[in-house]
């Protein structure tokens, strides 16, 4: 495989894990916000 | 105020996600290709900036398991777990690209050389402080076994950094730089503190809200003094009336 190969894989590994988790962050906060709006729904009768 | 937050958020981003492609250019246009390594030291400039930025993570969990142990306050436990989600993807990646590196540098994805041993003990910990969370239920007896480990956990740090300056490693200790490859490596150094500063806050700000939802969950909801029961209860004394 050639060397300047491994670096863009490196690069696609690293950034492709910080990306992962913001995108898993983001996923969970919408959920959050669901959570109390449904909560926030149930109060409010 | 909460608009102006999240365009304030959405700006800090975008100039995250802005200057990691400038920088990614830098590397593969900019820098010239190191003569004894060749393309494959490009990884260096993602690498070390993250490796010094899970340490920075690995002590925000101390100094926040110290700030629970020493106020019992639920933001210092949040604030831990954030960072110790950081500090576990951070170590992933500071371990695979290291692995890239290894196998076209040296021939072999891993060796079981101080520097490297300790980076996966380092790893290793934070999972298990992310594990453990879940099986205590108890919020407080979790954040206070967490506050513990997260101390005990930091000592791994200082060994990862020393080892490869007070033992015999493969791994190197420091490397002779360009000065186009110094200023890459110092650009390097600004999207990826922002990522990892915009990442704990994140983090945190979902932990906190989390832990509201469950607080009012467990809350007994306001009964109405309008509202009857949709049949009438059935007593010893109307019974087969409706």
């Amino acid at each position: 495989m050639n060397s300047l190969n491994y670096a863009i894989g490196a690069y696609v590994v690293g950034l492709g894990l910080i990306i992962g988790y913001a995108a898993w962050l983001w996923l969970a906060s919408i959920a959050v916000t669901r959570r109390e709006n449904r909560q926030n729904g149930q109060e409010r009768r | 105020m909460k608009q102006m937050n999240s365009i304030f958020v959405s700006i800090y981003w975008l100039a995250t996600l802005a200057l990691l492609a400038i920088g990614v250019v830098m590397v593969f246009a900019y820098t010239p290709t190191e003569v004894t390594m060749g393309p494959v030291q490009k990884i260096f400039y993602l690498h070390l900036p993250i490796a010094i930025c899970t340490f920075f993570s690995c002590l925000t969990v101390f100094v926040a398991s110290v700030g629970y142990l020493w106020q019992r306050k639920a933001m210092w436990d949040h604030l831990a777990h954030a960072a110790a989600q950081v500090a576990v993807i951070y170590a992933a990646i500071v371990l695979l690209t290291g692995m890239i590196w290894g196998r076209a540098a040296w021939g072999a994805w891993w060796q079981w050389t101080p520097r490297l041993t300790f980076s996966l003990v380092l790893w290793l910990l934070y999972v298990v402080y992310l594990v453990i969370r879940p099986s205590i239920e108890s919020s407080q007896r979790r954040a206070m076994i967490c506050a513990v480990y997260g101390v005990v956990a930091f000592l791994d740090v200082p060994l990862v950094y020393l080892s490869v300056r007070l033992m015999p490693d493969i791994h190197p200790s420091s490397i002779e730089l360009e000065p186009a490859m110094k200023s890459t490596l110092i650009f390097w150094f600004i999207p990826v503190i922002m990522v990892t500063v915009g990442l704990i806050a994140a983090s945190f700000k979902l932990a906190k809200r989390q832990a509201a939802c469950n607080i009012t969950r467990e809350l007994p909801l306001p009964k109405s003094k309008t509202a009857r029961p949709l049949r009438p209860t059935i007593t010893s004394g109307n019974r087969g009336v409706v």
